[in-house]
């Protein structure tokens, strides 16, 4: 029972993670149909420019965290506008392969900068760690509960943005329909790009939180989170927020009781249990069937 | 004999005057090593982008986990040769070479049923989520053999034959990719295509869907066997990590360069993205930021309707030259 | 034998009843009209029919064999075609390739035929091409043989559309709004177009159609859907008086208007 409870704590807290990460593939999905390979790599960002902001400059971890976002939202502004921007009208596979190519970019281009390199570095212990009792022998640490604190709060203000404001009844009509919505007067581009500053907000602060858990860092520290983030998205549904937030926390929670059982082939046993639900539901468990025209 | 047209004696004069070049330099120790291992590397990429080509490019399905039935085909076909036939460094030529090519049957031969037992199931999804369907079978099939002790495991499969020489690389790549072109240039291709381009209509027309996209998706998965099978007797070396989807999204990567649906442009994609990065050996670490750099802009810009204009065009005052020399 | 004979046709999505309680029944050589507001489920019906969507209830007979819930293809296996509300055409092929598609079953060669190049194959290659084009030639359409469909003119694309049908040599064929954005003259060809090919391919024809020109200028009989019922049945003249129909397409109104003629 405590085994349980233990890897259960485990399971939420890189569940969340994933769950932030997996939110901004569907929300930039939602608007435009595109999987962002490149999205995985906004984490790593996210973890360096906290960790130089730290080691090197001296601030304040809550600022760093900040600064992450920041930079975060602004990378993810810049990839839109450099390399998806142009290919909107085309085929999406275009986009698909550039995006592969923008998240090759990031990652060896980053591996060349000196202050990064090719070496693995150590986040610094900024929360000093201490643990909580729980029950019995189960302890949460105070990291955890603020990974699942930060992780929440950030999601309660993204529905907010969403539900709430004009900017994300925008971003709603967008992924409704494009065509659409440029009608009606609205800047398409420029949701666009506010989607994709969410969206990169979200992975800074993913990255920032990752950093903290797991303190090893390394150019290529975004590619499986990435990609176990955006299989999240797809297994509840590409393109729903909700999907994003249940597959996220799922695939955390899963992946923690699976390398516990069977570390091995904890992987492999998730690949074979997520082609078997999408055969039964092809879009996602929270996914709008998309019934085509006859 | 109907194939023997102008245009296929020249192509296989072509083909053949290059392997005998080749050859030749190899046999007068002209040609190293490291220079006829890429070569052999990119034939077997140039059979693996046009298979990759019959189910992206011609039937339309997305299928990110190419890599996984090459895997099949290097591990079923090195078992064949090592366990099953125990072919040795002792064997002699007259067996050796027969039970090469029956190892490699048996890889493609295991590659294609894979895919088809797959096929049946995932075929059936759409778009994106087909695309994570076969990357999830591919990273299944990555965990699987890494935890196969018997064909290595974790340290790969070792001790195999080097059994691949350019003869055998050669000679497959242009059987396999006739094999292929023969059945995309047939009205069975064209079926393909249908699907490709609207499901509902090819249905109402009598196209069986389902039947078309599993028949591309083996097809084509008997050829990335067989480049496995060609790989792991060249490498003499079978190892999990050589065949993750990120070697999936490298073929993809020269499928989209050389054009969807053009078996050409993937054979010379093939060539190009595998000598490319070679030829940039001089930094390592440059080269691997500069070719991402150059494919983004290769998709962005699209050269390449610009390129074969310009190749036709160059061809075609070549060949006015000619005439005027030596008439027509 | 009946052609056709639709028996308690219903379709239900999810909460929506789409179709409910659809009979009919088509005798070889009719042109009948499927007429009805937008949403009627005049399209779905055509989907029944044609296999695209599986019946939530009822029967669909083909010369008396049972063929609800067959696969598409296998329905067209059996003689029945169709076109689409929204041209479906192959867009990006040339017309001959569109032609040649429908005209697969005539090739009559296998895998191994085309893999190793046998005369077979040459021997189909060329049928299917010299059919493909003779069939084209029947519709006017030969000279744009290798013309991108997509660059084709509407009238001639929809042309291309009922011709790529016919290439499958049904018995049955669904057309779904042919004469939708056309214009008087490109209409009345259209009619021509459809009295032709019901001529030279003995066809028996189901037409739903919006213009209440094409429908009364050439259906024998008529069947009016609204609300997944049909609401009315019989010739066009009987149609055009029915207090129903009439309310059915323009409102109460109208239907006092009509009743007072």
């Amino acid at each position: 029972m405590e085994q349980f409870l233990s890897q259960l704590i485990n399971g939420l807290q890189i569940g969340t993670i994933y769950a932030l990460i997996a939110l901004g593939y569907t929300m930039v999905y939602g608007i435009i149909k595109l999987i962002n390979f490149a999205h995985g790599d906004l984490i790593m960002i996210g973890s360096y420019v906290a960790y130089l902001s730290i080691v090197h400059f001296g601030v304040p971890f809550p600022v760093a965290f900040l600064l992450a976002m920041l930079f975060c939202a602004l990378a993810g502004v810049l990839m839109d506008r450099i390399a998806y921007r142009p290919l909107r009208h085309r085929p999406r596979l275009e986009a698909l392969i550039t995006a592969m190519g923008v998240s090759l970019f990031i990652e060896h281009g980053a591996r060349n900068l000196p202050f990064i390199g090719p070496s693995f570095r150590r986040f610094p212990d900024v929360v000093g760690v201490k643990s909580y009792p729980l029950v019995s022998s189960v302890v949460v640490t105070n990291v955890q509960i603020l990974n699942v604190v930060v992780a929440v709060v950030l999601m309660v203000i993204l529905q907010y943005i969403i539900r709430r404001t004009k900017i994300g009844m925008a971003m709603r009509a967008v992924s409704l329909d494009l065509e659409a919505a440029k009608l009606m007067g609205i800047d398409v581009d420029r949701v666009i790009a506010v989607t994709f500053a969410i969206g990169g907000c979200l992975a800074g602060a993913a990255g920032v939180l990752m950093g903290v858990a797991y303190p090893r860092l390394s150019p290529y520290m975004g590619v499986m989170p990435g990609l176990k983030a955006f299989v999240a998205a797809v297994f509840g549904g590409i393109g729903s927020i909700p999907g994003a937030v249940v597959g996220g926390v799922l695939m955390g929670v899963v992946e923690t009781f699976a390398t516990a059982a069977y570390s091995q082939v904890a992987e492999g046993v998730f690949f074979v249990v997520l082609v078997a639900v999408l055969l039964f539901r092809p879009t996602g468990l929270l996914g709008e069937p998309i019934a085509e025209k006859v | 004999m109907r194939f023997l047209t102008r245009k296929n004696i020249r192509s296989a004069a072509g083909i053949l005057l290059a392997y005998v070049l080749l050859q030749g330099l190899n046999s007068a120790g002209l040609l190293s090593n490291y220079v006829l291992f890429i070569i052999m590397v990119a034939l077997i990429n140039a059979i693996l982008t046009v298979s990759l080509n019959i189910i992206t490019g011609f039937a339309g399905q997305f299928s990110i986990g190419h890599a996984g039935f090459m895997a099949v085909g290097a591990y079923v076909s090195a078992m064949f040769t090592r366990f099953v036939l125990n072919v040795g460094p002792d064997t002699p030529f007259v067996w050796r070479e027969p039970a090469f090519l029956i190892s490699l049957f048996a890889g493609s031969l295991a590659a294609a049923l894979v895919a088809y037992l797959i096929g049946i199931p995932t075929l059936r999804l759409k778009g994106d989520y087909l695309a994570i369907a076969t990357l999830g079978f591919n990273q299944v099939m990555v965990v699987l053999f890494n935890n196969l002790d018997f064909v290595g495991g974790p340290r790969g499969f070792t001790g195999i034959p080097k059994l691949s020489d350019l003869t055998w690389v050669a000679g497959l790549t242009v059987v396999s990719v006739l094999i292929m072109r023969n059945f995309v240039r047939s009205i069975y291709g064209s079926q393909c295509v249908a699907v490709r381009e609207d499901e509902i209509a090819a249905e109402s027309l009598g196209v069986d869907v389902t039947r078309y996209k599993i028949l591309a998706f083996t097809l084509a998965s008997f050829f990335a066997g067989t480049a496995g099978g060609l790989l792991a007797h060249l490498l003499q070396l079978a190892h999990p990590s050589q065949f993750t989807f990120l070697k999936s999204i490298d073929i993809l990567l020269m499928l989209v360069v050389g054009g969807m649906g053009s078996i050409p442009g993937s054979i010379i994609s093939a060539l190009v993205l595998t000598v490319l990065p070679e030829m940039l050996r001089f930094s390592q670490d440059l080269r691997l930021v500069i070719y991402p750099v150059l494919l983004i802009v290769f998709v962005i810009k699209n050269p390449l309707p610009y390129l074969r204009r310009v190749t036709a065009q160059i061809q075609e005052r070549v060949r006015a030259m000619w005439v005027n020399r030596f008439g027509g | 034998m009946p052609l056709l004979e639709v028996e308690n046709l219903s379709k239900r999505f999810g909460g929506l009843q789409a179709v409910s309680d659809v009979d009919l029944t088509l005798r070889k050589g009719e042109l009948i009209g499927l007429i009805g507001p937008n949403g009627a489920g005049k399209t779905t019906v055509f989907n029944l029919i044609s296999g695209f969507y599986r019946p939530t209830r009822g029967a669909i007979r083909l010369q008396g064999d049972e063929i609800a819930g067959l696969r598409p293809h296998q329905i067209e296996a059996r003689g029945i075609a169709r076109t689409f509300q929204n041209i479906r055409l192959f867009k990006d092929l040339t017309v001959l390739e569109n032609v040649r598609i429908a005209h697969h079953s005539y090739a009559r060669y296998g895998l191994w035929d085309s893999i190793v190049r046998t005369e077979k194959f040459y021997e189909g290659e060329k049928r299917l091409t010299e059919e493909s084009l003779e069939f084209l030639s029947t519709f006017g359409l030969q000279d744009r043989a290798m013309e991108i469909a997509r660059n084709l003119p509407y009238g001639e694309q929809r042309r291309l559309e009922i011709a790529r049908a016919l290439a499958t040599r049904p018995q049955l064929l669904l057309l779904d709004e042919p004469a939708a954005g056309m214009n008087p003259q490109e209409t009345k060809s259209l009619m021509e177009l459809i009295e032709f090919i019901k001529e030279r391919f003995a066809l028996t024809i189901i037409l739903i159609e919006h213009q209440m020109r094409v429908v009364m200028g050439i259906c024998q009989r008529i069947l009016v859907m609204d609300f997944g019922k049909i609401i009315a049945r019989g010739s066009p003249g009987e149609i055009q008086k029915d207090a129903q129909v009439v309310e059915a397409y323009l409102g109460r109104q109208a239907r006092r208007h009509a009743a007072a003629d």
